[in-house]
C-alpha cells in the first residue's frame, strides 16, 4: 500500500473524512487538520511505518500531498525502528 | 449589588446523568457506589467507587474525543444541559459578559496516569501527543468556554473537596459586581484511575469494603463509619443577573444568595470547627440569614471518622440549640466523594431538594454515634417539607472552606 492509501486509511478513521476528499490536492485547513491535528497525525505516521521522524520542526505543509511527500522522503532518508 | 438567579442546572454523575434522574434515585435512597473494575483492583484496599455510567464516545467524534480527558468530558456534558436548561441561546446574548468558573482538585488525572504508565511501566517514550493540553487542570474550562464562545472570564478553582463550591461562589460575586451577565459554574473531577485511587488508599482515608454489600460501604455520621469512597461526575449551575434573567423570561431554580469562605491554617489535613463554623457565619451574613432561616443544610459528610464529628460540633456552634431541629443530610452516602465537583453536586442537590420539597437522606446510618447527634434525615428521604433556604457545605484538605446558600425564587 502506498503513502497515500495509508494516510487515507489513518484519516477516513479518525476525522470522519471521505476518501474521495482526501485527494492529493486537497487543502489540510479545508481537510479540518489544523497544526495540532498534524502534530497528532506525524505521531500516527511514526507509529503506523516504524519511523522516528527528526528532530527538527515538520515543515509547512499545505496539501495532503504534501505530506505524502514529506513521508515518502523520510521513509526514503530515516531508517526503520529497530524492535 | 446585583442579584443572582440560578436559570440552569446540569449533572452528570453517579446515579443520574440529567437531573430528575439523580433526583428519583437520591429520593429511593439508591447508591451509585460499587466494586471497581479495573485490572489493579485487588492491590487496592479499598477498591471501591462512585462511577458515572457516560461513554464519551457516544457524544464526541474521534478527533475530539482523544483530546479530552475524562474530567472534560463529563464537564463538557453537565454544562450542555445546564445551557439546554435556562434556554440559552449565546447568539443574543454579549458574549464578552458571559464565563466560566470551574472547580477541580485533580484535573485530567486519567491522562497523567495514562502517560506515566506509558513512560514509567512500559520504558516507552510515546506519550500521546495531546497529554499536555488534556491532562492541564483548566483543560474543561477551556473546553467549555470555547464550545459556545464565552469571552468572559474562563477560571478554574483548585481548592481540593471545596474546587466547585469555591467556583460556583466566586461566580457569583462577578455576577453581583456587575461584571458579568451569566456565569457557567461547577465542577467536575474524573479520579477513579489506579494511581490516584492507590495514592487516597495510602492516606487511609477510603471506607473500607462492606463484606456484605459494597454499595453500603460510605456510612456518614454512623458510628461504624471507616471512611470516604471516590466518585466521579460534573454538576453545572447557570448563574445569572437577576435582571437579566427576568428579561429573557429564564425560569428561575433558586437565587443564589449567600457564600462563605475561610480557611483553616492549622493542618494540611485536620478540619476545624471554628474554621467551618465562621464559614457557615460568612455565608449566612452574605445572604442576610438569621441561621434559624436555614431550612436544610446539605453537609460536607465525608464518612471519615474526623470530618463528621468536627462538622457536627460546627453546625450546633453557629445554629445554637436549632440545630438539634435542622435537618441535614450527606448525600456522599450514596453518590460518594466527588472532591472538587462534590460543591456543584451537592449544591445543586440542596437546590432541587428546595425545588421538589423532598429532602435527601443519609443513608447507611447504621449505629447511633453520641458525637453526632443531629437530624441526619437517615435512611428515608423525607417528602413535603417546604424549604425557603438551604445550605451547602463543602470543606476541604488544605482548609478552604466554603458554604453557599439558595433561597427559593421570588
Amino acid at each position: 500500500m502506498n503513502t497515500l492509501e495509508i494516510l487515507r486509511d489513518l484519516l477516513v478513521k479518525d476525522r470522519s473524512l471521505t476518501r474521495e476528499q482526501l485527494i492529493p490536492e486537497a487543502e489540510l485547513t479545508t481537510l479540518g487538520i489544523d497544526s495540532l491535528a498534524l502534530i497528532e497525525l506525524m505521531f500516527q505516521v511514526e507509529d503506523q511505518f516504524g519511523i522516528v521522524l527528526p528532530d527538527d520542526k515538520v515543515p509547512v505543509l499545505k496539501t495532503l500531498g504534501d505530506v505524502v511527500t514529506y513521508v515518502d522522503q523520510l521513509l526514503m532518508a530515516v531508517p526503520a525502528k529497530q524492535d | 449589588m446585583h442579584r443572582v438567579a440560578v436559570t440552569g442546572l446540569g449533572v452528570v454523575a453517579p446515579l443520574g446523568d440529567n437531573v430528575e434522574t439523580l433526583c428519583e434515585n437520591l429520593s429511593a435512597g439508591r447508591s451509585g457506589i460499587g466494586l471497581l473494575e479495573l485490572p489493579e483492583a485487588q492491590r487496592l484496599r479499598s477498591p471501591i467507587g462512585a462511577r458515572v455510567n457516560f461513554d464519551g464516545a457516544s457524544r464526541f467524534p474521534p478527533a475530539q474525543l482523544r483530546m479530552l480527558d475524562r474530567v472534560s468530558v463529563l464537564a463538557l456534558a453537565a454544562s450542555d444541559q445546564a445551557i439546554a436548561d435556562a434556554g440559552l441561546d449565546f447568539t443574543v446574548e454579549r458574549r464578552d459578559r458571559c464565563g466560566v468558573c470551574v472547580g477541580t482538585s485533580l484535573g485530567g488525572a486519567t491522562t497523567t496516569d495514562t502517560g506515566y504508565q506509558t513512560a514509567y511501566a512500559q520504558r516507552s517514550d510515546r506519550i500521546q501527543p495531546f497529554s499536555v493540553l488534556a491532562a492541564m487542570s483548566n483543560a474543561p474550562a477551556s473546553w467549555i468556554g470555547m464550545q459556545h464562545g464565552l469571552a468572559g472570564p474562563n477560571l478554574t478553582y483548585s481548592t481540593a473537596c471545596s474546587s466547585s463550591a469555591v467556583a460556583i461562589g466566586e461566580a457569583a460575586r462577578r455576577i453581583q459586581s456587575g461584571e458579568a451577565d451569566i456565569m457557567l459554574a461547577g465542577g467536575a473531577e474524573a479520579p477513579l484511575t489506579f494511581g490516584v485511587l492507590l495514592g487516597w488508599d495510602a492516606l487511609r482515608v477510603l471506607a473500607v469494603v462492606d463484606p456484605v454489600d459494597p454499595s453500603r460501604s460510605c456510612r456518614p455520621f454512623s458510628a461504624n463509619r471507616t471512611g470516604l469512597v471516590l466518585g466521579e461526575g460534573a454538576a453545572f449551575l447557570v448563574l445569572e443577573q437577576w435582571e437579566h434573567a427576568e428579561a429573557r423570561g429564564a425560569p428561575v431554580h433558586a437565587e443564589l444568595s449567600g457564600y462563605g469562605l475561610t480557611t483553616d491554617v492549622a493542618h494540611i489535613t485536620r478540619p476545624s470547627v471554628q474554621g467551618q463554623a465562621a464559614a457557615m457565619r460568612a455565608a449566612l451574613q452574605t445572604a442576610a440569614l438569621e441561621p434559624n432561616q436555614i431550612d436544610y443544610v446539605n453537609a460536607h459528610g465525608t464518612g471519615t471518622p474526623q470530618n463528621d464529628a468536627v462538622e457536627t460540633a460546627a453546625l450546633k456552634e453557629v445554629f445554637g440549640p436549632r440545630a438539634y431541629a435542622l435537618p441535614v443530610s450527606s448525600t456522599k452516602s450514596m453518590h460518594g466523594h466527588l472532591l472538587g465537583a462534590a460543591g456543584a453536586l451537592e449544591f445543586l442537590i440542596a437546590i432541587c431538594a428546595m425545588e421538589r420539597s423532598v429532602l435527601p437522606p443519609t443513608m447507611h446510618r447504621d449505629v447511633i454515634d453520641p458525637e453526632c447527634d443531629l437530624d441526619y434525615v437517615t435512611d428515608k428521604a423525607r417528602p413535603g417539607v417546604a424549604l425557603a433556604a438551604v445550605m451547602s457545605n463543602s470543606f476541604a484538605f488544605g482548609g478552604t472552606n466554603a458554604v453557599l446558600i439558595a433561597q427559593r425564587a421570588n
